[in-house]
């Protein structure tokens, strides 16, 4: 329970610096080219508390699958189960792509 | 920590099971069909007007139609991931510890719904909407790929 707890809070910490990293500052422009599908900035803010719980609910549910088949097998299983779980992600935005307008350029 | 019928330790029951292919493609076609009837029901049918409410979102019915080959590849890929999660993570099978399973990956979606909906214009309705979906959907579809899916053990190859 303690190494889910560590481990938890240090993926949580990476996804949280990722997210902002390349949502927040290296696809901003991307996204200001289609300002009609985003909140506002303000508005953005005052819900960020549910980026926070977002993430966090993705984090527990990575380390949970983890910790339930992966456990044991290391870094190798563990970024294993990332790329599954990124194959995933990219399935959805590719839903996403399809029933939203973002532009194809 | 671990799920009924889960390896524990991935690297050593990948030892003892052998993947099974042929109900691999099998568990795959039925979790992609399911996904995919589903999707079409739930969000689109039952949640069209709630959709409807935010049309700024969404792109015209007019071309959606172009998109859609985009709407059926990530199916696919959405269909082949949790079979493949399946059946690394769950070797041994079985219905519920593939709805466990489900219900995990299920909640990596919903995260995901809770930050687009910070992001995004959405209303609550569509949020509730989304969560409780993504809940059914994944825990059945894991379910279905848990009843199809068994590895081929050593002993009959």
């Amino acid at each position: 329970m303690k190494r889910f707890v560590v481990a938890f809070l240090a993926v949580y910490i990476f996804i949280f610096f990722w997210g902002w990293l390349l949502n927040g500052v290296l696809l901003k422009d991307i996204y200001a080219q289609t300002s009609t599908l985003w909140r506002s900035q303000r508005e953005m803010m005052s819900l960020f508390h549910w980026i926070i719980i977002g993430q966090a609910l993705v984090v527990f549910a990575f380390v949970s699958i983890y910790a339930s088949g992966f456990a044991g097998g290391g870094v190798i299983a563990g970024i294993r189960l990332g790329i599954l779980l990124e194959i995933a992600a990219i399935g959805m935005r590719m839903g996403i792509y399809a029933i939203q307008p973002f532009r194809e350029s | 920590m671990n799920l009924p019928g889960s390896s524990g330790v991935l690297a050593a029951t990948s030892k003892e099971k052998i993947m099974n292919w042929k109900k691999f493609f099998i568990a795959f076609i039925a979790a992609f069909v399911f996904l995919f009837v589903f999707g079409f029901v739930w969000y689109g049918h039952l949640m069209h007007g709630i959709h409807n409410e935010v049309p700024v979102l969404w792109r015209p019915e007019a071309d959606f139609g172009n998109y859609f080959p985009w709407l059926i590849f990530g199916h696919i890929v959405m269909a082949f991931f949790l079979t493949l999660l399946c059946a690394k993570f769950v070797p041994g099978g079985g219905a519920g510890a593939c709805a466990g399973l489900g219900i995990l990956v299920a909640l990596v979606y919903i995260g995901n719904n809770f930050i687009i909906y910070a992001v995004q214009p959405l209303t609550t309705k569509i949020l509730g909407g989304w969560i409780v979906g993504d809940l059914i959907m994944f825990a059945i579809a894991g379910a279905i790929i848990g009843a199809i899916y068994k590895p081929i053990s050593p002993a009959t190859t």
